[in-house]
């Protein structure tokens, strides 16, 4: 069996999912996974799928092609190689970085540079933008990364150099272990 | 992954509402440090306590910073101490005091409580040794906390220990008059004393706790005030049913914490984990009070008619919440009532709603009793027993924990103001009816005997 990643973009509206998986079982592809969500108004797919040999994958982004371009939808078809054998498993924690202020676009880029720099995997990246409130102009938010965190990561540096991103923006940041949030709000 | 609500919803417990974990109690046995020998003991006693909790507020730190929850306070509850140095006399208990001062500053705890004697059906040679040893014990020492229990609803009331106790007070306030009478806030009289309890200054370990256990105490008035502040935005007349729904869900969230870290932080010192102590401790800033939370659901302060019913909801629906969420509870578990450490109550008092017979029926429904109570320095100490007693009746009837913390602060009278710095608040002197003589009451000594436990009513 061989596993394809097919990603759906476009206006959202009913009917997008019946469109794709239509097209989907037609070519005998078995969805096992699914993730979509919508911002702007705008719908992303993705759907994990699996299907067997003899299917050619041109035939497949073809057709998808046809059926969903008149919709407005692109779509993009890629086969998932299987996890190398030698790639070495990281025993990580999960863990969140919280940041609160005024939105700005170096934001992002400051704070997963320091990920990155610590090796941490980001596994998603949420922002909410709060209501305004007097006194403090511009757009509020909060940005949350929830982390994949080497357990031999120097924590108190990463803290720090975290901190020290946060800021450089004049934002509040803060880094907590993730079974704090479930343990107070899921039983 | 994890939702917007409760990554906000716990943003806003931390950083607006003051949620922490009040302390991490050590509950160490030092029953095996016994000796005849007062230098023996001592040394065994401070060579146990460094062993077990040299790295207990460092861990209690690292837990705290993991969660990004601050842990306030990390103490020692040790065993009582009347009956693990009953051989030596008063001088050599102060002794004992300072040796387990000297422990806590070297482990760099808050307190150490345990200084203390169980006496509800008399005193033995070492609890009266003790117990006449606390003035100077509280005076020379800065972190030894003393209680001792002179009631419970199995045995009655020891009224020869609630008139020493009454004697115990007023020469410990003097002992420490160039404080304002602070050591009085290292002192507890109970009824039914917990064995479990984190929260000082009664805590100590029991002679049926294990040789080393970690107990969690949390907090978290404010989160409540919170959360019924918004179930009030909704709906301006919510239920009763409504509002004790609020309290038990938020109840439930404060224990989740306070049962996370604790237990991580036994698993980091290889110890066992006791218990959460599920009660609502405030502190003396505005937003973590519990007096405000009396204002929230519309009552103009606490200590107003209403007051009793209000607590009595807050406190049961406190336990049901907590109950659910932690494996084991104990100690106090409900509403703390402390008059200098929480700014509502403390302004009750100030604005006259709240006098200390009202604060006495409060009380019943209480999880402690009178706590942080400053009185008139000139308070005699008859009447500090005759108030330990009406407190102690309270308990041993109602099967509850019930204890006095009462201050006598030498010369100062109804309506000073006392401030005690910290956590410990400031609080005005309240009124207490001494001009009816408690002398000839107190004088009677004796035993209460213990109540009937059946044709309740």
């Amino acid at each position: 069996m061989r596993n394809v990643l097919v990603t759906i973009l476009g206006r959202d509206r009913p009917g997008i999912i019946h469109q794709v998986s239509r097209v989907l079982a037609d070519f005998k592809l078995n969805v096992i996974e699914v993730s979509q969500t919508t911002l702007l108004g705008e719908f992303a797919g993705l759907f994990s799928c699996t299907l067997s040999s003899e299917i050619n994958l041109i035939d497949l982004t073809q057709l998808l092609d046809q059926k969903l371009e008149s919709s407005g939808l692109t779509q993009l078809v890629r086969e998932v190689g299987a996890v190398p054998e030698d790639q070495v498993e990281v025993t990580t924690e999960s863990y969140v970085v919280t940041v609160r202020g005024q939105g700005r676009p170096e934001l992002i880029p400051e704070i997963s540079g320091v990920l990155s720099s610590f090796e941490v995997n980001i596994d998603t990246l949420r922002a909410i933008s709060l209501p305004t409130v007097p006194y403090h102009p511009g757009q509020r938010i909060v940005m949350f990364f929830e982390l994949s965190v080497p357990r031999e990561t120097n924590q108190a540096a990463l803290r720090e150099a975290l901190k020290l991103a946060a800021k450089g923006l004049g934002m509040e940041m803060s880094l907590q272990h993730r079974n704090i949030f479930e343990a107070i709000h899921r039983l | 992954m994890l939702t917007d609500r409760e990554v906000i919803s716990t943003l806003e417990m931390l950083k607006n509402e003051h949620l922490n974990v009040r302390s991490i109690t050590l509950g160490l046995s030092l029953m095996d440090c016994v000796s005849d020998d007062l230098n023996r003991l001592t040394a065994k006693i401070i060579k146990k306590i460094i062993t077990h909790a040299e790295d207990l507020v460092k861990v209690c730190d690292r837990v705290g910073s993991k969660y990004g929850i601050p842990v306030v306070n990390k103490r020692l509850a040790v065993s009582p101490m009347s009956a693990l140095a009953s051989s030596f006399n008063s001088d050599q208990m102060v002794k004992v005091a300072l040796a387990l001062d000297r422990a806590g500053e070297a482990v760099g705890v808050d307190f150490v409580g345990g200084f203390g004697a169980l006496v509800e059906k008399g005193f033995s040679k070492g609890d009266m040794a003790l117990i006449q040893a606390i003035p100077q014990a509280l005076a020379e020492t800065k972190r030894v906390c003393s209680s001792v229990n002179v009631a419970s609803s199995r045995d009655g009331i020891n009224m020869d220990a609630v008139a020493l106790m009454g004697e115990i007070i007023k020469r410990t306030a003097e002992a420490t008059c160039d404080i304002e009478a602070l050591g009085c806030a290292k002192l507890v009289t109970f009824a039914n004393i917990p064995p479990d309890m984190p929260f000082m200054a009664g805590a100590y370990q029991g002679l049926g706790e294990p040789d080393a256990v970690i107990n969690v105490g949390v907090s978290g008035p404010g989160v409540v005030k919170k959360a019924l502040d918004r179930v009030m935005a909704q709906d301006p007349r919510p239920k009763f049913d409504q509002i004790s729904e609020t309290i038990k869900r938020t109840a439930y969230k404060v224990t989740r914490v306070g049962e996370l870290l604790g237990r991580e932080v036994a698993a980091a010192l290889n110890l066992p984990f006791g218990v959460v102590d599920l009660s609502l401790a405030p502190t003396p800033q505005v937003g973590d009070s519990v007096g405000e939370i009396f204002q929230t659901l519309g009552l103009k302060a606490i200590g107003t008619p209403g007051s009793t019913a209000i607590l009595a909801l807050l406190n049961d629906a406190i336990k049901k919440g907590g109950a659910f969420a932690s494996g084991h509870v104990g100690g106090l578990s409900g509403a703390f009532i402390p008059v200098s450490e929480d700014l509502g109550i403390g302004q009750a008092v100030v604005d006259g709603y709240l006098n200390l017979e009202k604060l006495e029926a409060l009380t019943a429904v209480c999880s402690v009793g009178l706590d942080m109570v400053a009185v008139p320095g000139d308070t005699t100490a008859a009447t500090l027993s005759a108030l330990i007693a009406d407190e102690m009746a309270i308990g041993m009837i109602n099967h509850k924990t019930t204890a006095v913390r009462v201050i006598p602060v030498p010369g100062k009278k109804a309506g000073d103001k006392v401030h005690f710095g910290g956590l410990l608040g400031w609080a005005e002197i309240m009124v207490v009816a001494d001009y009816i003589e408690a002398a000839a009451f107190i004088g009677l000594g004796g035993r209460i005997p213990a109540p009937i436990h059946s044709l309740k009513n």
